[in-house]
Formats: C-alpha cells, sequence, structure tokens
C-alpha cells in the first residue's frame, strides 16, 4: 500500500467511527444499513469483480443466515450471537452445494439457476409459514441481553464485521487465491490450460462470499430489522448490491464501499419522493456507468489517482 | 531450483504414445486413427493443410475435445480421460495459435497464476517470481513485468504466451502455431529459445506452416491430412513423400 492508499483508509475509518457521535438514531441506523450493503456487495464483488460468475442469489445467502439464527431462537432458544455464527456456517454449506450443483454451468445458465434458487428459497419461507412464520415476519430478539436496542452499539459491531469482511478479501485476492480468481475471470479454458482447478476455486470463493453474506444477514437482522420476512429475498434487494458494485467499480477494493454507501444514502433521500424511486435510480446509473465508464465511479478516480502516483501501480502480491 | 539440465532425459523408451485417436464432429472426422510415439528428448514437427486436423491433435492431447476412440499415454500414464487441468499438472504445457493471455492482469501475475497452479510444494513465491523474471529476461520482454498485459502488441502477447507455458515446467511442449504474427526479430528470441529448451532434452511438438522453419528445426517430421496420418519421417523422407506433396498442392 501506498501512504496516499494508508491516509485514506485511515481517514475513511475515522469518518466511520465518528458517525455514532454525531448523527441521530435514525442516522445511524442508515449508516448501518450502508454498512450491511458494503458487506454484501463486496462480497458479491468476489464473485463477479474476481472471479467473473454472475450469482444473484447474494441477498438469498443474508436470508439464510438471518432465517437460521432467527429459527433457532425461535424454535431451539439458542443464543442470537450463537445463531449469527450458526448462520454465517449454514449459509456457507448451502452455498457449497448451490456451487456443486451449477459452478460447472457458465455464463447465463448459471445466472438463471441462482435465481431460481433464490425465488424457490423465498416461495418456500413464506408457504412454510407454520414453521417459519411466513409474510407475518420471524421476530429476530436483540443481539445482546438489553431491554432497548442501542443503535450506536449496532452499529460498532457492524463496522466490525465490514471491517473483517474487507481484510478478508483483500488477503483472499492479493493471494494465489486472486491469481486464480481472475485468471478464471479473463479466460476461463485457458485458466485450466494452465493448470488451475477452476471448478474447485470457483467453488471456493462462493463459499467464502456465501459465509461473509450469511454472517451480515444475521447480524443486520438481529440488530437493526427486529422481524423478518421473505421479502427480504426479493430481487429488489439483489439490484442494490448489484448497482452498488458496478456503481462502485467491480473487480476493485473500495469500489463496492462507495457504491454501497453511494446508493443507501440515495436510497433514503428518494424515499420521501416514493417507496420505489431508488430502483429508478439505480436502473438508470447502472446503465449510464456500464455505457461509458463500465470501471465505476472509482476506475475513474483510480486512473485520476494512479497518473500522479497515489496509488499502487504494481499488485503486492507480484512484488518482491 | 531449477534450471536448464532438468528436462535431459536418458529413457529411450517411448514417453509419449497417441494410439488410433479418432475424433468425430458429428460426421465429421477430424482425427481418423492417428498413431504415433514420441521418444524423450524428441522434437517433432506437425504439418498439414488447413483444417488437416493439427490443432485438434493437439487439443485433443489437451484434453480440450475428449477422443472419440483410442487412446493417449503420457509417461506410461493414460490422459486422454483427464481433464484439461490435470493433463497440464502431469506435465504437459500447451500454448496456443491466437495468443491467449489474461489481459486485465500484469505479465508478471499471467507467468505467476501458471506457476502455482503447478508449483511443487518446495518452491516459494519468491523463487517463482524469480523465475518468472528470468523467463521475462531471456525473451526480452522483462520491461513490461508490471504492464497490464492487454497494452502489449500482438508478438509481445505471444512471448509472454510463451513464456506462460514455460512456468507449467512441461516435459512435454506443444506448441500451435508459435511464430503466426510475430515480428521476425521475436520470432529469432523464440527459436533460439525452443533450441536451447531441445538441447536441454525437452519433447516439443511443434505445428507451423512455416515449412522451412519447422523442416529447419525438426529431427522428425509427420504430416496430417483430413484427420490422417500420410507421412512420418525425417523433413528430407517428408518433403520427397509424393502423398505430402499431393495433399499440399492437389487440395
Amino acid at each position: 500500500m501506498t501512504r496516499f492508499e494508508k491516509l485514506a483508509a485511515v481517514v475513511a475509518l475515522a469518518l466511520a467511527l465518528v458517525v455514532p457521535l454525531i448523527f441521530d438514531s435514525y442516522l445511524i441506523r442508515v449508516a448501518a444499513t450502508a454498512l450491511y450493503f458494503v458487506i454484501l456487495a463486496t462480497s458479491w464483488n468476489l464473485l463477479l469483480g474476481f472471479a467473473g460468475v454472475l450469482s444473484f442469489a447474494q441477498a438469498a445467502f443474508a436470508a439464510v443466515g438471518a432465517y437460521t439464527s432467527g429459527l433457532m431462537c425461535l424454535h431451539l432458544g439458542t443464543p442470537p450471537i450463537v445463531g449469527v455464527i450458526c448462520g454465517g456456517i449454514v449459509a456457507a454449506a448451502v452455498g457449497w452445494v448451490l456451487a456443486r450443483m451449477c459452478l460447472r454451468l457458465r455464463g447465463p445458465y448459471l445466472a438463471l439457476m441462482t435465481i431460481g434458487f433464490s425465488e424457490i428459497l423465498r416461495l418456500v419461507l413464506q408457504i412454510e409459514h407454520e414453521f417459519t412464520r411466513g409474510s407475518l415476519g420471524l421476530e429476530m430478539p436483540y443481539l445482546f441481553p438489553m431491554d432497548e436496542p442501542n443503535h450506536a452499539l449496532g452499529y460498532l459491531v457492524m463496522l466490525a464485521l465490514a471491517l473483517a469482511c474487507l481484510v478478508a478479501i483483500y488477503k483472499f485476492v492479493n493471494s494465489e487465491a486472486g491469481l486464480y480468481l481472475k485468471a478464471i475471470r479473463e479466460d476461463e479454458d485457458i485458466a485450466q490450460a494452465m493448470g488451475i482447478d477452476t471448478v474447485k476455486w470457483k467453488i471456493n470463493a462462493f463459499v467464502v462470499s456465501s459465509l461473509l453474506a450469511g454472517l451480515a444477514g444475521g447480524l443486520f437482522a438481529h440488530l437493526f430489522v427486529q422481524v423478518i420476512a421473505p421479502q427480504m429475498l426479493l430481487l429488489s434487494e439483489m439490484a442494490l448490491i448489484l448497482a452498488a458494485t458496478i456503481v462502485g467499480g467491480l473487480g476493485t477494493l473500495a469500489g463496492p464501499v462507495i457504491g454501497a454507501v453511494l446508493l443507501v444514502v440515495g436510497q433514503e433521500v428518494l424515499r420521501e419522493i416514493s417507496p420505489h424511486a431508488h430502483l429508478l435510480l439505480f436502473a438508470i446509473l447502472v446503465i449510464v456507468v456500464m455505457k461509458f465508464f463500465r470501471r465505476g465511479f472509482f476506475g475513474l478516480l483510480q486512473d485520476r489517482l494512479r497518473s500522479r502516483g497515489l496509488l499502487a501501480t504494481v499488485p503486492p502480491f507480484t512484488k518482491l | 531450483m531449477w534450471s536448464e539440465g532438468d528436462y535431459r532425459v536418458t529413457a529411450a523408451s517411448p514417453i509419449f504414445e497417441v494410439e488410433d485417436a479418432s475424433l468425430a464432429f458429428g460426421g465429421n472426422r477430424a482425427l481418423d486413427s492417428v498413431s504415433f510415439n514420441m521418444v524423450a528428448g524428441e522434437l517433432l514437427g506437425l504439418i498439414g493443410p488447413n483444417g488437416s486436423g493439427k490443432t485438434t491433435l493437439l487439443n485433443a492431447v489437451g484434453s480440450i475435445y475428449p477422443l472419440s476412440d483410442g487412446k493417449i499415454s503420457f509417461e506410461r500414464q493414460r490422459i486422454d480421460s483427464l481433464s484439461m487441468h490435470e493433463v497440464t499438472r502431469a506435465g504437459i504445457g500447451r500454448m496456443f495459435q491466437a495468443p491467449r493471455i489474461f489481459p486485465h492482469m500484469t505479465c508478471m501475475e499471467n507467468l505467476l497464476a501458471a506457476g502455482f497452479a503447478v508449483r511443487e510444494d518446495a518452491e516459494s513465491r519468491e523463487d517463482l517470481i524469480h523465475r518468472g523474471e528470468e523467463l521475462l529476461t531471456s525473451l526480452t520482454i522483462d520491461r513490461f513485468r508490471d504492464t497490464v498485459a492487454g497494452s502489449m502488441s500482438g508478438g509481445q502477447r505471444m512471448l509472454l504466451q510463451f513464456a506462460r507455458t514455460l512456468m507449467l515446467r512441461p516435459r512435454l511442449l506443444l506448441l500451435d502455431e508459435p511464430f503466426g504474427g510475430v515480428h521476425p526479430k521475436l520470432i529469432e528470441v523464440m527459436l533460439e529459445r525452443i533450441r536451447t529448451l531441445h538441447e536441454d532434452g525437452l519433447t516439443i511438438i511443434m505445428v507451423s506452416h512455416d515449412l522451412p522453419t519447422i523442416m529447419g528445426l525438426s529431427q522428425r517430421i509427420i504430416a496430417l491430412a483430413n484427420g490422417k496420418l500420410i507421412a512420418d519421417g525425417t523433413p528430407a523422407e517428408v518433403r520427397e513423400d509424393p502423398v505430402v506433396i499431393d495433399a499440399y498442392l492437389g487440395g
């Protein structure tokens, strides 16, 4: 990392830490929502941005995490923190099974399969209401044994998970795994001809990505949602994840962070106009980005900063 | 550490065997009972008119297409039912006709992706980087070490692809038209490297339309036409073979 990159990371972290001190409870909740989508977009970016795998199931994996935890609390009486961890593990396991089934497929077939999975799961959660409480909603007890939810504390927990997620993804993509994933994204046949077990590495990326989404889903539900419903699997949730990553900058570490913050704030501002106005904004932004600057806002910024020598030009993993 | 001498093999028994290999696409027999053997250290030229099955044969060896019939073995191991990455790990390195490098990755990333995928545990990241740097230097493209590969010229990409294939440390090297679109000066660099590898005992199959070059380089030539093996012999024998002349000129 260059000095500028370190400085930017410290400033961003400082700004994030100031949020609970200066904002009211409502705005803290908005900021926590942004962090939730930072995690989902960052983990989804590992799939599309690094491995070139297009999945529409990221919101579904967050739901797997949240529902696992909520159902364990309801039916088994486990403490929420245990539920969150189990939720992450179950999401990773489901991710592994789904990946085993469909990662031999490529392109549109894979994408269709993940949409199918997501929709089936949503319908099952809705129909099996005796077990899942369906559209009535599943109550999520607060993460900590407290009478009143503390949004500032909840925000800090989400921030910790977001940081852990960013560090984990950074380490993952700056290792041999990152080389394999990028090679798969660039040319899957050649990657295989170069000795890379492409199916195995796509499955690995899928499992890591689902694990992070599952943890985020459970944690956010216990801290800020209180009652979850199958609506969290609607494709409009997935649209936010997709738009945030593409608008911010696919295949970069900072892109999904910038995109998620931008779009969640945009969503809140537009909520006053109409509850669905934000979807229009996302659609327009995605079209504009895909048409004019495919590498997203961070991609634009990257070129400027690189030409001034502020960003590293040599991937750290290839340096001696 | 890796050294040029590691390729030297003394055994004279065949290390690469193709037996009755056939491959059909629908009704079209792209390969028709092709059989030949190679001993270690041989440099074999593979020639034939367009559509004769040269690339298809290499694709069959690399498990890109499964054989419909017959078998292929390398170092006494059947490789025709392995998947692509397993064939590579078994010691067969393939260079493609079009320079299919990883365009958004730097040259060093291109090399390391291949190096890591087949590395033995003893080789560290630093070893691989050193080996990559040596290869880039010997192929005169070391100044592009940290350049994104997609910004290089066609000829330079070919050299990068060559370096990436050598990162695999193959014991059998498959070269498909390695000089296509490459500047004459760079061809000289590649030829020099191929000669060195051959002298060090690496087994090589090379496909080329450049008959003078391939005849000058190889000790043995096999010729394909319509998926059939029509000649197998020294360059002089194959050059005089009426069947080969007919296949090339008679269309």
